[in-house]
C-alpha cells in the first residue's frame, strides 16, 4: 500500500533529510523523507516518530546498535533495480526461529523487504490485492500455493533504521504462510489489518551480487520456498533414460537373434550310453557372433539329456565349447498332475570369431526313474531309432543379459535421483504445519514415523 | 542444459556405446560357453 502511494508520486521523489535523536544527540539520516513515519536511532535504538516535522521520542533505549549483515545506508542492485537498505527487523516466535528483515526503499519503486532466517535470503513485496482461494491452496498470479506453516505469532524484537508505520518492539502478528516453489506468500493479521507479502527465494549469486553476504550454499534442512534441485531436471532425465533404454531394446530385437546356420538330427536312446556326433559345415560370416545352440527333444518325459558342445574352427582347431541340458518330468500326486523342466535347452557361445565350424556333441539320455516308466509309455513305445534330438545353430550379435544390465545401469542414478528428491522434499516438509504431501508422504516409511 | 542433465547424458551414451560395442563384438559375462584351450586331436574333416 506504501508502495503503491510513493509510485503514484513518482513525480514528487523524497529527498533525505537530517535531524537529531531527542535521546542520545546523534544524527540520523531519513532516507524516505516524507513517507517514513518511524524511525530507530542507530546510535540508541530509540524509536522516534517522525511523521511530523516535531521528531518525537516513542521508546527510549541505551543501547549499542546491532552490527548488521548488511549496514543500513548500503545500495545494492536486485531485479534490475537499486534498493537501499534503510530499515531493519528482528522477529521471533516467541523468541523462537528468529528472522530478520531489512526494509529496502527506492524512490521510484516504494519499499520491498529482504528476508533472511540465517539459511537463505528472500525478496518480499507486499500485494496490494488478496490471493484467491484453490482446492485447499491459493492462487496468485495463476499460481497455486500450498499451505506451509499456519497460526504462528511473530514478534517484534528488535529494530534499527526507519520505517513506513510506527513500529515497537513487542508488536504482534497472527502469520500463515503458503509456498510454491521458490516462492513464498505470507499473511499479517493484527486486530486492526490484514498485510501479504509475496517473497522469492534469491540464489547466493544474486544476494552475493546486490549486498556482498555469503549465504550457505545447500542450507539444511531445506528451506520451505526452496525447489528441489532434482525435481526441474526429472522430467528431462527420465526421458533420456527411457529413450536411451527404447534404443537398447531396439537393438536387441532386431540383433539379438540371427539367420539360422545349420539345423540336424541326433538320433538317442535313454540308456546312459555315451554318443558323439559331429554337424557341419557351419559357417559364421560376421567378424564375430554370438552362437546360440537350440536343442529340442519332443518325446522327453521323465528323462533327460545331457549334451556337451564343441564348436571346433575347421582351421585352427580353436574349439568353443558348453554344457546344455534338457531335462523334463511329470507325475501326480496328492494335488493332482504336476511337470517341470523343459524338452528344449539353449546355450549362447560369446565372441565367436569369422570361419568355418564344426559342431561336436557328445551327448547321453537317461532315463530318471524306472518305477515311473508307466507315465511315460509315449517315450517307452517308440523304438531308439525313431527318437531324435533336433538341433538349431544360429547367430546373432546382443545378448539379453547385457540389455538388461544395460537397462539397470540406466536407471540406477534416476532412482538414486528420486531417492535424494524424496529426502528433500521429506527434509523440507518436514518444518511444515501441515505434514509431508506429495512423494515425500507416498515414500515415508514407518522408521520415518 | 543443468551439469546434472549432462552428466547422466553422458552416463546414457556411454552405457549404450558399450552396449552397441558388446554386439559388435557379440560378448557377454553371462554367456553360456566361450573359447577354451585347443583340444587334443582333430574335430571334423581336415582332409578329403
Amino acid at each position: 500500500m506504501a508502495s503503491e502511494a510513493i509510485i503514484s508520486a513518482a513525480a514528487e521523489v523524497p529527498a533525505a533529510k537530517a535531524l537529531s535523536c531527542p535521546s542520545c544527540g546523534g544524527t540520523l539520516s531519513l532516507k524516505a523523507a516524507g513517507y517514513t513515519v518511524s524511525i530507530a536511532c542507530v546510535y540508541c535504538g530509540s524509536i522516534l516518530d517522525v511523521a511530523n516535522d516535531d521528531v518525537r521520542l516513542i521508546t527510549e533505549y541505551h543501547r549499542q546498535a546491532a552490527e548488521l549483515e548488511i549496514p543500513l545506508g548500503t545500495r545494492g542492485r536486485l531485479k534490475g533495480v537499486e534498493w537501499e537498505a534503510i530499515g531493519y527487523v528482528e522477529r521471533s516466535e516467541g523468541g523462537a526461529y528468529p528472522w530478520s528483515e531489512y526494509l529496502l526503499f527506492n524512490p521510484y519503486h516504494g519499499y520491498r523487504w529482504l528476508i533472511t532466517n540465517g539459511r537463505g535470503w528472500s525478496f518480499g513485496e507486499m500485494l496490494t490485492r488478496t490471493p484467491g482461494a484453490g482446492h485447499g491452496s491459493l492462487v496468485l498470479d495463476g499460481h497455486g500455493y500450498a499451505p506451509f506453516f499456519r497460526g504462528g505469532r511473530a514478534q517484534v524484537d528488535y529494530v534499527l533504521g526507519e520505517f513506513y508505520w510506527r513500529v515497537r518492539v513487542g508488536e504482534e502478528v497472527v502469520t500463515d504462510d503458503w509456498v510454491r516453489p521458490g516462492f513464498m506468500l505470507s499473511r499479517e493479521q493484527n486486530a486492526q489489518e490484514v498485510s501479504w507479502t509475496v517473497s522469492e527465494l534469491l540464489s547466493p549469486r544474486e544476494i552475493r551480487g546486490a549486498f556482498g553476504v555469503r549465504p550457505p550454499r545447500k542450507p539444511w534442512p531445506p528451506l520451505p520456498h526452496q525447489p528441489s534441485p532434482y525435481a526441474g531436471d526429472m522430467k528431462k532425465l527420465v526421458w533420456t533414460g527411457v529413450g536411451t533404454a527404447l534404443f537398447v531394446f531396439l537393438l536387441l530385437v532386431v540383433m539379438g537373434s540371427g539367420s539360422t546356420l545349420l539345423r540336424g538330427n541326433l538320433p538317442y536312446a535313454l540308456d546312459g550310453t555315451s554318443r558323439t556326433a559331429t554337424l557341419g559345415p557351419i559357417t559364421a560370416t560376421r567378424p564375430y557372433q554370438a552362437i546360440a545352440i537350440n536343442a529340442h527333444v519332443p518325446q522327453l518325459d521323465n528323462a533327460w539329456v545331457d549334451l556337451d558342445y564343441a564348436l571346433v574352427d575347421r582351421k585352427t582347431q580353436a574349439s568353443y565349447e558348453a554344457y546344455g541340458l534338457a531335462e523334463r518330468y511329470s507325475g501326480r500326486d496328492s494335488d493332482g498332475d504336476w511337470s517341470e523342466g523343459s524338452r528344449s535347452a539353449e546355450v549362447k557361445l560369446a565372441a565367436v570369431p569369422a570361419g568355418t565350424y564344426d559342431l561336436v556333441v557328445d551327448y547321453s539320455a537317461q532315463r530318471w526313474n524306472s518305477g515311473l516308466s508307466a507315465n511315460t509309455g509315449f517315450v517307452s513305445a517308440l523304438t531308439p531309432d525313431q527318437r531324435e534330438i533336433s538341433v538349431r545353430v544360429s547367430s546373432g550379435s546382443f545378448f539379453g543379459s547385457n540389455a538388461l544390465i544395460a537397462l539397470i545401469l540406466l536407471f540406477l542414478p534416476l532412482l538414486f535421483f528420486l531417492h535424494r528428491h524424496v529426502k528433500f522434499e521429506q527434509a523440507r516438509q518436514d518444518e511444515s504445519d501441515v505434514g509431508r504431501t506429495g512423494m515425500a508422504r507416498l515414500f515415508t516409511s514407518s522408521d520415518d514415523d | 542444459m543443468s551439469s546434472r542433465f549432462f552428466a547422466y547424458a553422458l552416463w546414457c551414451l556411454a552405457i549404450s556405446g558399450i552396449f552397441v560395442a558388446s554386439g559388435f563384438y557379440a560378448w557377454s559375462p553371462f554367456a553360456d560357453g566361450g573359447r577354451v584351450g585347443p583340444r587334443v586331436g582333430a574335430y571334423g574333416p581336415t582332409h578329403k
